[in-house]
């Protein structure tokens, strides 16, 4: 589902659960809603977040129960809190991502095969994948290794499956896919097919560096 | 399956929403617990099927029914179809994921000739046989509806049942008859008996039960019943009333981006303008208006279990709907609080709609399109479209004083009689209103962004049960010469131009007027690989003029021959309500340039709806007042 679908649905469902959601003042008034981050066509997620703005004070759960009540099948609404005054951006203050991808590859790999990859792969300080620039062919190149923090990988015949934390955010984001193809640079063998990508989680980073959700901070 | 799907092929497609189903308000029933189950096959991509209003009408009614269970499909797109076929996935439902050769039938909808192709290769994909007599009592039954099945005759190879005119009370009695049979045969068919039963439902088209002849020259004979129940005429079923007619107040919320991504409601039924070119308002007749209050109940609880910010009230044109601005003023008054915006999804070129269009955008401006059809007073007497040059010209006036700076005009190109000084009409209305919103922009100081307009034209394809189906259709090379002609016409930086495919029209055209023999040729054309036909890059003019070719069948006798008023067409035993001797009169006046007021005025002109079929206008606000053409005196 695309970032532009999910905010319509979200909308939408806002709208049938009857909550009086705010609007933004102007010839075309929006809902007020943000999202934390964009999540790219096919990836499935069990952790993201959203503001909504209310027009009048309600208790959490009337809103839990009116948003279940309106929710399409496979949303779920997991927790919920209460924000209060001016807070900066969901989007603007997330810093990491964690995934989890199911790779193919063209032949069977072994689990060595897998750990010498990624034993390259933070040995180099450079790890440079292709992007297409916005609205053209061209692709530029982007160094991601100063964005990926965390990998694993367990081997299962041709199959392996990658956990990955890396950077998002508005300063620099790392696509989970461009993880995969990162390792191929360092060695990895080919990979036929990345079958699914699941987002685990966003996060913030506390004053230790540890990882915290949104919902923490508040 | 759905998993194997998900993780295989979804990643690699574009849109991968197209099949995957799971929407909010989508029915899921259970699959054992039902006698009767049918998939509803839209012949195109899922944002086309997703905006079509009788697909929504026909499912949930038919899940309704505590026996049936309907599920639905839409054509893959051609990446979809590529990987379906390389790694053997036939065809499968969106609820419950499973091959649509499972279902006891598949229901396709005719909505345009174009997506007939579609049609063949949804069939095959779903390893089904194309034709009714290569399938066996196991494969699906194949029925068909919509509005091209008022000449179904192209596709009667292909489909088992017809169902001729407006489902809602037909398809009922048609499930039950087939449900019964299931439970008579312990789950299983025998179509033959089937056959022989739901043949006996009033507006049941069972093609194979009718044998059709031709002379030497190619022109059908007789059509002749060759089966004792097998009715003379098919005659179309309607609903008396749209009062308490099913509409889905639980419509399907899809996650895709889709055409008309909002509430649908449906104010009324038919249309009685008698524009000539116009198939649709041949064959709704006569007009049959909901009350009020029932719209007001209906708008409430869709918008309430969809979420949808957006209402359109929608019929053929709905700003003909006796009560529109009471309508209209209740709702906006209503919705608006909520940022729910109501819109008319077409307006006609009068100042009466202009209110309507000031009255439902009072916040967004965006552009507005209206439809002349022809460029000038003598040409659109001919087709019966009663629009003064003075109406146009008012309307332009108004809409750029309110704010709108881009206007959308719609026109046919090739209409009956039309000759280069109607292609200059086109180009000379277009100035116009230029010149006009060049006027307002001037006298309020230059504010704004310049006026803009776009001509936006179409070839026209003479439709059956229309008076111009006795026309030919303008030769292709001629109607190339046509639009060139009216292209150095028009050369204004501010006037685009946009013209459609001349090569599909003349395909369209074949179809829409074609008889029986048109089913090798589709065939043929399909193994070839034609498929959407309509999506101008999949259309591949060269494979259907083999195809015609090769089954020795020349196109031009169906699209380009001036047919004789006496001659019997493929789909003269099919009755749309409207009697042969009204279209005939029509087409003389059209010949003479002489207009047909809409009988909602309160004259009548015999057409032969409300003669012939049990029904009345059903007008809530009385007649239509005829005075709405009128240009205002300040």
């Amino acid at each position: 589902m695309s970032h532009l679908d999910l905010m319509h649905t979200w909308e939408r469902v806002i709208r049938r659960s009857q909550l009086p959601l705010g609007f933004s003042q102007g010839f075309n008034p929006h809902p007020k809603m943000n999202f934390a981050s964009a999540c790219a066509v096919g990836t499935t997620s069990d952790g993201e977040y959203m503001d909504i703005e209310l027009t009048r004070d309600m208790p959490l759960e009337e809103v839990k129960e009116a948003l279940d009540r309106a929710m399409p099948p496979a949303f779920e609404v997991t927790q919920m809190k209460v924000v209060e005054g001016k807070v900066p951006s969901l989007m603007s203050i997330m810093e990491r991502a964690s995934y989890r991808l199911r790779l193919e590859f063209v032949d069977d790999v072994t689990q060595q095969q897998l750990d010498a990859a990624m034993e390259e792969f933070f040995k180099r300080e450079e790890i440079t994948v292709f992007r297409y620039k916005k609205n053209s062919k061209d692709k530029k190149p982007v160094n991601i290794r100063p964005g990926v923090f965390e990998i694993r990988m367990e081997a299962e015949g041709k199959y392996a499956v990658l956990h990955i934390l890396v950077q998002t955010g508005n300063d620099f984001n790392v696509r989970p896919e461009e993880v995969a193809y990162g390792l191929m640079s360092a060695g990895m063998p080919a990979v036929l097919n990345v079958v699914r990508i699941h987002r685990n989680g966003l996060y913030l980073l506390d004053k230790k560096g540890n990882l915290i959700t949104p919902l923490d901070v508040v | 399956m759905r998993d194997w799907i998900e993780d295989n092929l979804l990643g690699k497609v574009e849109k991968p929403l197209r099949y995957q189903g799971n929407e909010m308000n989508a029915v899921h029933k259970d699959w054992d617990s039902t006698t009767l189950r049918m998939v509803f096959a839209f012949p195109d991509v899922y944002e086309i099927g997703m905006s079509h209003l009788g697909l929504s009408i026909l499912y949930h009614q038919a899940n309704e029914e505590p026996d049936c269970l309907m599920e639905r499909v839409f054509a893959p797109w051609v990446d979809m179809e590529g990987m379906m076929r390389e790694n053997n996935i036939p065809l499968f439902s969106l609820e419950s994921c499973r091959p649509v050769k499972d279902f006891h039938g598949m229901a396709f909808t005719l909505q345009y000739e174009m997506s007939y192709s579609n049609i063949l290769n949804m069939l095959d994909l779903a390893g089904i046989p194309l034709r009714w007599w290569e399938r066996s009592d196991d494969d699906p039954l194949i029925f068909m509806g919509g509005p091209c099945a008022y000449n179904p005759e192209p596709l009667a190879d292909f489909a088992d049942v017809i169902l001729i005119g407006e489902g809602e009370e037909m398809n009922l009695e048609f499930y039950q008859v087939w449900a019964d049979h299931l439970r008579a045969h312990g789950g299983k068919m025998n179509k033959k008996e089937l056959l022989d039963e739901v043949v006996n439902i009033p507006g049941v088209y069972v093609p194979r039960f009718y044998d059709v002849t031709y002379d030497e020259a190619g022109r059908v004979t007789a059509v002749t019943p060759n089966h004792p129940d097998a009715p003379r005429t098919i005659v179309k079923r309607f609903l008396k009333h749209m009062d308490n007619a099913f509409f889905p107040e639980k419509p399907i919320v899809p996650y895709l981006d889709v055409i008309h991504d909002r509430a649908m409601l449906e104010v009324q039924r038919g249309c009685t303008r008698g524009c000539r070119f116009c198939q649709a308002g041949m064959l709704y007749r006569p007009v049959r208006e909901k009350t009020v209050g029932e719209l007001e109940e209906q708008a409430r609880n869709i918008l309430c279990n969809t979420g949808h910010n957006d209402l359109s009230l929608t019929s053929l044109s709905t700003s003909d709907y006796t009560s529109v601005d009471i309508l209209l003023r209740s709702l906006i008054a209503e919705m608006a609080p909520r940022n729910i915006s109501v819109s008319l999804p077409s307006l006609r070129v009068d100042n009466f709609s202009m209110n309507l269009a000031n009255e439902m955008q009072k916040l967004k401006k965006t552009g507005l399109t209206f439809a002349p059809e022809a460029g000038t007073q003598r040409l659109r007497d001919v087709i019966n479209k009663g629009v003064l040059e003075a109406n146009l010209e008012s309307v332009a006036r108004m809409a750029f004083s309110s704010g709108w700076s881009k206007i959308k005009l719609y026109f046919m190109m090739g209409l009956p009689t039309e000759t280069d000084e109607d292609l200059d009409g086109i180009a000379a209305l277009a100035y116009k209103v230029i010149q006009i919103g060049d006027e307002i922009r001037r006298e309020n100081g230059g504010k704004g962004p310049s006026p803009q307009v776009t001509v936006s034209v179409s070839g026209f394809v003479p439709k059956p049960f229309t008076p111009f189906e006795f026309e030919p259709q303008v030769r292709g090379e001629e109607l190339r010469r046509r639009q060139r002609y009216l292209r150095d016409k028009i050369k204004h930086k501010r006037v685009t131009y946009h013209y459609h495919d001349s090569q599909v029209s003349y395909i369209e055209a074949i179809f829409a007027k074609g008889d029986r023999r048109l089913g090798q040729v589709l065939y043929r054309a399909w193994e070839k690989g034609c498929k959407f036909d309509g999506w101008g890059e999949y259309f591949y003019m060269d494979w259907w003029m083999e195809a015609f070719e090769e089954c020795g069948l020349d196109p031009e006798f169906y699209a380009y021959r001036q047919i004789p008023y006496d001659e019997v067409l493929p789909w003269d035993h099919i009755s749309c309500g409207v009697r042969k001797d009204y279209l005939i009169r029509e087409h003389q006046k059209a010949m003479r340039a002489e207009t047909t007021i809409d009988c909602r005025t309160g004259q009548c002109h015999a057409c032969g709806a409300c003669q012939d079929l049990d029904v009345k206008l059903d007008l809530k606000g009385g007649w239509l007042r005829v005075n709405t053409n009128a240009v205002p005196q300040d």
